[in-house]
């Protein structure tokens, strides 16, 4: 990447800036999981930094795969600045619920890549709002998970 | 000065002198004639290419006429494990041939990896020759008792030559079903970017294709000529000008061989008033600027009907204007440098026409800023409305990202227009209405049309499309097309008695 959050000018960076946000979810979660005690909540963590784990790769084979001149136009309306993750202070770990703040936002991420994708290709708007779904699930089982 | 963003890692500053790959090795050219290779952002010298003498290309010929019996003894299903290998070998090393590409022809990394991915998927069609090569047999189809049958059998040595456009694909679109048909064959990529076919045949290599089965020459038309001339090549597969085209499909013809030869394109992509703007406008854009305007299915001419054309110029010319442009390594850019300084010169050269003869400059690409690269074959966005049929916009292939608008009345006058011109490559609609685009690709004469798709590209599986003076030959290349080129079908009766 030429950057790990690039800006959003194709569906190319658009996967890219995506894959870069499933990494940091994982890190977050994995991170997170050190910094809790109550063992619900530590597994609930790690299941989740392995959930984004495998959604970067399932995003590496898309970008592979799907990327042809149909997806290969122009996209506008999404700005790299309402999705990157919120900054860490040096050194600090998130906790629980930081994770779940930034998996909120990577629902809302996907959500509107699935409303760019809805006029270009069936198939990602498909694979968009699957991740935006399950981004929102996982928010709520890490919630239940430290109650 | 200005500085360049930040890009992607280049795979090499500079690839040093191209080989030939003859009988399963790499071997310098002996050839007195080279040519430098230029990445077009930088307009850096990153590599040297010899050009083969007629000498050279008689031993590549040499090495894979002696190839072609026991390769074409090699059952199907044994001929496709060096297949599905280097398909192997290109997902691996996916990435690095599209920087590669970028790095000798300028086109954004995006369309690098899509043009890749498209070159992969025409190995991945090859390897079911086991099924498409298949014959067809018919008991009692002779009379009672007497059965029969079509086989389909490899004819010998085949050969292609390949455009500067797509340097990963357009080879791969021959080259591997030829190959596991059972002929062999010699490639002859375009030698302006040569380096992207270079580092496949590394690849090719490692698959384990016997000696002899792939090779390859560089070189320019005294290569072509040879491999024109030389009796056991049996066919030719040529993308690029029509006039090339012309020399080629009459030579070859003329030496008894098979010939596909896909020409020039001026692609009319038509608006009508019922089309959905929203979907429209982004794909309009990448139709005529995506590549950089170098797609012979690219758009060329923007037809908008009626009412219309007003709104739809207004938001394709603010599109456009909005492109990035850039050194196709920087993920960001949009927009990538012509594929070299001739080509570019040579683009300049309509604009300056457009303007002479009349037509109106609504955005002008000439001299754009791109921060970073000053010597670039950089051309921006440029858009001319008010253009006439008989305008030289609206009649040459310009390859690049100029655009001529033509504004017309009805349907029926953008179908007259389209069909009007010497090209037939492909051209789209964009409708919401069922019936428009229903008369639209019964009356058009394009090898290739769009409904809402402004690059009507056929995947591997199916045919290449182009009509009239945009392809010369009956076969087209991938698909079926491609399988029937590569194969004879013999017809077997028989009768046991």
């Amino acid at each position: 990447m030429t950057e790990e959050f690039p800006e959003l000018t194709s569906f190319g960076t658009l996967l890219g800036f995506a894959q870069a946000l499933e990494a940091a979810a994982e890190t977050r979660a994995s991170q997170a999981a050190t910094r809790e005690s109550a063992e619900a909540a530590q597994a609930a963590l790690r299941a989740c930094a392995r959930r984004h784990a495998k959604r970067g790769r399932q995003l590496e084979r898309v970008r592979r795969e799907w990327l042809n001149e149909v997806v290969l136009q122009p996209i506008t309306g999404m700005r790299r600045e309402d999705y990157v993750p919120p900054t860490l202070a040096r050194d600090a770990l998130p906790d629980l619920r930081a994770v779940v703040r930034f998996e909120e936002q990577i629902a809302r991420f996907f959500d509107d890549a699935a409303e760019l994708a809805a006029d270009v290709l069936g198939g990602l708007e498909r694979s968009f709002r699957r991740l935006a779904a399950e981004s929102r699930d996982l928010a709520g089982e890490l919630q239940s998970s430290a109650s | 000065m200005s500085t360049a963003p930040r890009h992607l890692p280049e795979v090499a500053e500079h690839y040093g002198r191209m080989r030939h790959v003859v009988d399963g090795e790499f071997v310098e050219s002996a050839s007195p004639r080279s040519l430098p290779v230029f990445n077009p952002a930088t307009a850096g010298e990153i590599a040297t290419v010899p050009l083969a003498d007629s000498g050279e290309v008689e031993t590549a010929v040499d090495a894979a006429h002696a190839a072609f019996p026991e390769w074409r003894e090699t059952p199907p299903n044994l001929r496709v494990q060096p297949m599905f290998r280097l398909k192997a070998l290109l997902e691996e090393h996916y990435e690095s041939i599209a920087r590669i590409l970028v790095q000798e022809h300028g086109k954004v990394i995006d369309e690098a990896r899509g043009s890749v991915r498209r070159a992969i998927d025409n190995v991945g069609f090859a390897c079911g020759i086991p099924s498409l090569m298949m014959g067809e047999t018919l008991e009692d189809g002779g009379a009672a008792g007497i059965d029969e049958e079509v086989i389909r059998q490899p004819l010998g040595v085949f050969a292609a030559v390949t455009p500067f456009n797509f340097p990963a694909m357009v080879p791969l679109w021959f080259w591997p079903s030829a190959v596991a048909c059972g002929n062999t064959f010699v490639v002859k990529p375009s030698e302006q970017v040569p380096l992207t076919q270079a580092r496949i045949f590394e690849l090719i290599e490692e698959a384990g294709f016997p000696d002899g089965v792939v090779n390859m020459v560089h070189g320019d038309r005294e290569a072509v000529d040879a491999l024109l001339a030389d009796p056991r090549v049996v066919g030719i597969s040529f993308v690029g000008s029509t006039p090339v085209a012309e020399h080629i499909y009459r030579t070859a013809a003329a030496h008894g061989k098979r010939v596909q030869c896909q020409g020039g394109a001026k692609n009319f992509i038509t608006v009508m008033p019922d089309a959905n703007l929203r979907a429209a406008i982004p794909n309009l854009v990448s139709s005529f600027f995506g590549n950089t305007g170098q797609r012979c299915l690219a758009g060329a001419v923007l037809v908008p009907v009626g009412e219309c054309a007003d709104k739809v110029i207004e938001q394709f010319v603010a599109a456009a204007a909005s492109l990035r442009l850039g050194y196709g390594l920087d993920e960001t850019a949009q927009l990538g440098p012509l594929a070299g300084k001739p080509h570019f010169e040579r683009v300049l050269s309509f604009i300056e026409k457009g303007i002479a003869e009349g037509a109106e400059l609504l955005l002008d690409g000439r001299s754009p800023e791109v921060p970073g690269y000053p010597d670039g074959a950089f051309i921006g966005p440029t858009v001319f409305d008010r253009v006439t049929p008989q305008m030289t916009l609206a009649r040459e292939e310009i390859f690049g990202p100029v655009v001529a608008i033509l504004r017309v009345g009805s349907l029926a006058e953008a179908i007259e227009l389209a069909n009007g011109s010497r090209y037939g490559n492909a051209s789209s609609i964009y409708t919401t209405s069922g019936k428009h685009a229903r008369e639209y690709k019964y009356h058009v004469r394009g090898g290739n049309i769009g409904v809402n798709i402004g690059v009507p590209a056929p995947m591997a599986y199916f045919p290449f499309g182009g009509q009239k003076d945009s392809f010369l030959g009956d076969l087209h290349g991938q698909g079926r097309d491609g399988i029937d080129f590569f194969t004879d079908r013999k017809v077997v009766i028989s009768r046991w008695v």
